[in-house]
């Protein structure tokens, strides 16, 4: 047996593992569920929903960050996503063109950021938490002439013919509004493109390597900029997740620090868009379930902690029984040919 | 056809680097009078009633020195943290753990004391439970490697609802309910310079706290430690420097100074403890530990610098408060502003280290 | 592409001039290659035959001059373009992805195929790996394999691709010298398919044997352009460095003194919890060199990280002068006088951005005069500064200037003499004369053999095989973590050094001596 049947045998059996946690953590907690009187089916559909607007800006963060860019502004870009998708919506008579608004002022922001950080070299950490600050800021300016206000246009519900009707995974993954059916076909999609095609291999190679990519006649910059833009468009659009499709209305600061979550995410998934749904769906049934305790007296705001401090421990217990996440090696760095 | 010429340049001079701060603020502000203009404002008319709302006459200076005071501890702090590449995202936390540990003392001691003492006593708790929070981060990242920014950032918003359930749960005042705590005793409020809201002992603390980190970056082996770790902690590992000692202690100073903030905040201008007392009232963002961070990059993370960028920052604050009662401008337009200020910071550094010409040729 | 005739000219660079800040890197530069035919490019480091080379790859742009492929003028943007148009280079440091598969990385450089491109890739790598010898496995991943196969998927990513015209940017350096037989064979099949090959060197024996024509550069001029028939050893050696070269060390006999260092079944860990050191034991004395050869990446770079606390020891014990020293930290070796010039002098000994000034106390700042308390004292460090500048003759504007824009000798004259001026009682240097000038070269020799006259224990690492032979007082050898043998510098021929570098202990080699 050579070495690398070796290590992947090894893997296999790390992963059975997790796996047989995993799978007795969701019997325990559905039966809880069912004893306590909640309908698994319907807790699991809010939780799909909450994890929407995460899965967006996880997937797109993800392939930021294979790039080797770290964007920290993803909260910022939720927020303007929010604000630019409540205006399109009600400019347009339409919650589909206020979604596609959302997404465009997300890329435009993430342009703004990767001229700073690719072309003129700028930290990425600083970079990003000017983006963070401009977009909220810009949110709250661009918002304000619709703010509260119970928009007319939304999505409709469409179940999925046959699947819907599959006791609880239906109710759980094939009756929502479109926008949330777009984010799963999105996870395999961008994980096929990400590890079975040249368009990810060149992704993945400019992330780990930029000298070695550009040497094989690869253009780091472009790819870095594609990458900063997809990850922008996408976080716009999660952000209109939450006005368009979810609340149908605007606040100020109403992403609340999910932008802050996705990062953590990016993290959770090993930077593969399978774990970004598992991560996505792991925060959205935590902030799911602080509800179902609010209806048991426990405090609102000490259960509103909740999924802030899940999202830290699972990254801490993952931290502790792996050393090595296995960051995109060139993470952080900019490149030049000097 | 006009080319453009890029070089190395040998050392950085002093005079790009202030020269950078001052073009950030210029393409920031005309960025921002784009923004202005769609939204039906003259931005001449509106950048003239922002800068003399906020540096304008005696009384907007003395404003402006009030809100002064919590960017420069915390500016102060975070320029240090920075300078060590410690990624402290969570002074807003600190800030309001600091007030609540401060508040807590104020109120709820268990004996009583002199007024001095308890105030200083509240003082330390503050400075206590903020070092205490990002000590927290700083040890997560140094023992198993967790992102500092993440923890940092995740762990503001876990303190801010922990304030919430405070106000509107066990520390309510009693009587209307509203979200507040009962007032300090009058003995515990600090004093204001005559007809202003500056609370000078913060003040002074203040600017000891640059001074005192003025010599500390220069004077110091911890300084030089601090630099070379920032620099390079390939090169500060090789030295025999402990780069957990290192982080450890840029956190608890920069969280501690955000935390003095805070309770400073309490004890000299709201003498209660609601939400917003982190200067986040006027817009979500607005807080001074977000602002702060501003503060450090644009005083180039210097100790001077970031005391005279702290008191420009809160002119803009000040003036932008105005300019919302006024003009009817949301205030969120300042925090779009200072955000497109630190990303012309960071993008324009490239100067700092590049020179470039134009010429004409081929 | 068509193919080209033997003998055609396929590349031709006139008069190309390129300019970097102070420094005129390629002064009117005329080269030519012909198809089949091997051409040298010779010159020091820094004489401007990577610049030249950069040049016609893309990576560079050049100021003046043009550039001829197969008789057509072209403009070189980006590699991509020189790979449209037949170019391939193999890179000094090979830019690879260590977590990337073998196929993964050549199919970066050559797929066509948008879908599955890493397997895809397998098929072409297997018949023209077969076609010219280059065994390797596609499956494995590049972090995995030594530095000879690494070259070798550096050689397949270029012919993958389909490049006609290659350069090979000193592909000896990491190599053995049976690596090197075997390379050169590689390439002389590939002369004899109509490839052009451009390789750069600095070593004139290779240039002899393998080369049909040599260009020699120095300091950004070409010298001349020459049939390697009608060239000798000497000439070339004069043209490439302007005077005689002079490789004598005057190496005095020094009394060896008590034992410094002593070393017992180390075991130390790579990056990737791999064993990346096997019981290695060994002792150094007073006034004595021992030279440790090796390829690349034998567990060299692991051993000296665990010699200055950099690592951790996984067993074993480490003595230094008698004390246990298996646990310290890396400021207790620094404390204990243990100097240590590293291999990576920017990235590692230096702080680039800091003055001159400041990297000269990195390991003496926390010790009088130059602190006092928690303070520095400025004044101290000024005068001591000037001083160490002017003794180890460190060219710098000023003490104040940072760091990072001097050049690479007086880089390593700086971190030499912040390294040496303490007498230390241990010296640890690796590669120190890689990448310098020929005079930079003489005087870090000196200056060692100084600090070996000063009775310091010194433990050299270096690829080059003359100076481990010319310097040491006893030679080690490792490959793949293991001692293969420790040899008295005097009794051992450069093939038995090579024997044992591939993996032969000392004891098996036929009328090994010990």
């Amino acid at each position: 047996m050579n070495l690398a049947t070796k290590v992947f045998s090894n893997i296999l059996r790390k992963k059975t593992l997790a796996l047989i946690i995993g799978l007795a953590a969701v019997v325990l907690f559905v039966s809880y569920l069912e004893l306590s009187g909640v309908k698994t089916g319907s807790f699991l559909n809010r939780a799909m929903v909450f994890a929407t607007p995460l899965l967006f800006g996880t997937l797109g963060e993800i392939y930021a960050e294979r790039s080797g860019i770290l964007n920290l502004g993803i909260e910022g870009m939720m927020s303007t996503g929010a604000a630019a998708g409540i205006l399109g919506a009600f400019a347009l008579r339409s919650a589909w063109a206020g979604a596609a608004v959302g997404m465009i002022s997300g890329a435009l922001l993430a342009f703004l950021f990767a001229i700073a950080v690719v072309h003129l070299r700028g930290m990425q950490v600083p970079a990003g938490l000017g983006l963070f600050m401009f977009g909220l800021g810009l949110s709250g300016v661009i918002g304000v002439t619709h703010a509260g206000e119970k928009l007319p246009y939304i999505f409709t519900k469409t179940p999925i013919p046959v699947l819907s009707d599959i006791p609880v995974l239906g109710e759980f993954l094939f009756q929502h509004v479109p926008l949330v059916y777009l984010a799963l076909i999105l996870v395999p999609i961008m994980w096929f493109v990400l590890f079975k095609t040249r368009l990810g291999l060149n992704i993945r190679t400019v992330g780990e390597n930029p000298a070695a990519a550009d040497s094989a006649g690869v253009n780091v910059f472009r790819t870095r900029y594609l990458c900063i833009i997809l990850g922008g468009a996408l976080a716009g659009l999660g952000g209109a997740f939450f006005s368009v499709a979810w609340m149908h209305y605007w606040l100020e600061g109403m992403t609340a620090g999910w932008g802050w979550v996705v990062i953590a995410l990016t993290i959770f998934a090993l930077w593969n868009p399978l774990g970004g749904l598992l991560g996505s769906l792991l925060f959205g049934g935590v902030h799911a379930f602080q509800f179902e305790l609010q209806g048991l007296g426990f405090p609102i705001h000490i259960l509103g902690m909740l999924p802030y401090l899940v999202t830290l421990i699972t990254l801490i217990t993952l931290l502790l029984f792996r050393r090595r996440l296995g960051a995109p090696s060139a993470l952080l760095t900019s490149y030049t040919r000097e | 056809m006009l080319g453009l010429k890029i070089e190395k340049r040998a050392a950085p001079l002093p005079w790009v680097e202030l020269g950078i701060s001052g073009l950030s603020i210029v393409i920031a502000l005309l960025a921002g009078s784009v923004l202005i203009w769609t939204q039906g404002f003259s931005p001449l008319h509106i950048y003239s009633t922002l800068f003399s709302g906020g540096f304008g006459s005696f009384s907007a200076i003395a404003k402006t020195l009030t809100k002064t005071i919590p960017l420069l501890l915390i500016g102060v702090g975070l320029a240090l943290a920075f300078k060590a590449k410690a990624w402290n995202i969570g002074a807003p936390g600190q800030m309001i753990i600091g007030a609540i540990a401060g508040t807590g003392v104020a109120l709820f001691l268990p004996f009583d004391l002199p007024a001095p003492a308890h105030i200083a006593l509240m003082f330390i708790a503050g400075f206590a439970a903020g070092a205490g929070l990002a000590a927290i981060c700083a040890f997560l990242n140094t023992k198993i490697g967790l992102d500092m920014v993440v923890s940092t950032l995740l762990l503001n918003y876990v303190v801010l609802k922990l304030l919430k359930y405070l106000i509107y749960g066990p520390w309510q005042a009693p009587g209307w309910g509203f979200p507040y705590t009962k007032e300090l005793s009058a003995s515990l409020q600090l004093p204001t310079l005559a007809g202003t809201r500056i609370h000078y002992p913060t003040l002074i603390i203040g600017i000891v706290a640059v001074l005192l980190i003025y010599v500390l970056m220069r004077r110091t082996k911890l300084g030089y430690e601090i630099r070379v770790f920032g620099e390079n902690p390939k090169a500060a590992e090789y030295a025999g420097i402990n780069s957990f000692k290192i982080i450890i202690l840029v956190m608890i100073i920069s969280g501690g100074l955000a935390g003095l903030a805070g309770i400073g905040e309490v004890a000299g201008i709201h003498h209660l403890l609601k939400e917003g007392i982190d200067g986040s009232g006027l817009a979500y963002v607005s807080s001074y530990g977000y602002t702060a961070i501003i503060v450090a990059w644009l005083g180039r993370r210097s100790a001077l610098g970031s005391a005279l960028a702290a008191f420009f920052i809160a002119g803009i604050l000040v003036g932008g408060y105005g300019v919302q009662l006024i003009e009817g401008v949301p205030f969120a337009m300042v925090s779009a502003i200072l955000g497109l200020i630190l990303i012309s910071l960071i993008g324009g550094a490239i100067l700092a280290r590049y020179k470039f010409t134009f010429r004409r040729g081929r | 592409m068509r193919k080209p005739r033997m003998e055609e000219t396929v590349v031709e660079m006139k008069g190309i001039l390129k300019r970097f800040p102070g420094v005129l890197a390629n002064d009117h530069i005329d080269f030519d290659v012909k198809a089949g035919e091997i051409h040298a490019l010779l010159g020091e480091n820094g004489a401007g035959k990577t610049t030249l080379m950069n040049i016609l790859y893309g990576l560079y742009k050049q100021d003046e001059g043009e550039i001829c492929i197969r008789g057509k003028k072209v403009t070189i943007k980006s590699p991509k373009d020189a790979i449209d148009l037949g170019i391939g280079m193999v890179h000094q440091l090979f830019k690879q992805v260590p977590r990337h598969t073998v196929a993964a990385n050549i199919a970066l450089a050559s797929s066509p195929d948008f879908f599955f491109p890493g397997s895809k890739a397998k098929e072409k790598i297997l018949r023209i790996s077969e076609e010219f010898g280059l065994k390797v496995d596609p499956d494995a991943e590049v972090w995995q394999l030594s530095a000879a196969e690494r070259q070798k998927v550096e050689l397949l990513k270029v012919l993958c691709r389909g490049a006609e015209i290659l350069i090979l940017d000193e592909p000896t350096s990491t190599l053995t010298p049976q690596g090197k037989k075997g390379l050169f064979s590689q390439l002389k099949e590939m002369k004899k398919k109509g490839y052009a090959i451009i390789f750069i060197t600095h070593k004139l024996d290779e240039v002899l044997e393998i080369s049909d024509r040599c260009t020699v550069l120095r300091k950004g001029k070409k010298v001349k352009t020459t049939p390697t028939s009608k060239a000798t050893k000497r000439f070339l050696a004069r043209w490439m460095v302007g005077r005689e070269v002079l490789f004598k060390v005057k190496k005095k006999t020094v009394k060896k003194g008590k034992i410094v260092l002593e070393v017992k079944k180390l075991r130390v860990l790579g990056d990737r919890g791999e064993t990346a050191v096997k019981k290695v034991s060994f002792s150094i004395r007073e006034g004595e060199i021992l030279g440790i050869a090796g390829i690349g990446g034998s567990g060299q770079g692991e051993l000296i990280e665990a010699l200055t606390g950099l690592r951790k020891i996984e067993e074993g014990r480490l003595i230094l002068s008698g004390k246990d020293m298996t646990k310290a930290s890396p400021r207790e070796f620094v404390d204990a006088g243990v100097a240590y010039v590293p291999e990576k002098r920017v990235e590692v000994g230096l702080v680039p951005t800091m003055s001159v000034k400041e990297n000269l106390i990195l390991k003496d700042y926390r010790v009088p005069p130059f602190s006092k308390r928690v303070f520095l004292n400025l004044s101290a460090i000024n005068r001591s500064a000037k001083e160490k500048i002017s003794r180890y003759n460190v060219i710098t504007p000023s003490p104040d200037t940072p760091a990072g824009i001097l050049s690479g000798g007086n880089i390593q004259r700086l971190i030499l003499a912040r390294e040496t001026s303490g007498e230390p009682k241990l010296l640890i240097v690796a590669y120190p004369t890689y990448g310098l000038d020929v005079g930079s070269v003489e005087s870090v020799r000196e200056l060692l053999l100084k600090q070996r006259e000063r009775k310091s224990a010194i433990l050299l690492i270096s690829e080059d095989l003359d100076e481990i032979m010319t310097m040491s007082d006893r030679i080690a050898v490792m490959y793949e973590g293991k001692i293969m043998g420790i040899v008295n510098a005097g009794e051992v021929t450069r093939e038995e050094i090579g024997l044992m570098m591939t993996g032969t202990p000392w004891r098996e080699i036929p009328n090994a001596r010990a």
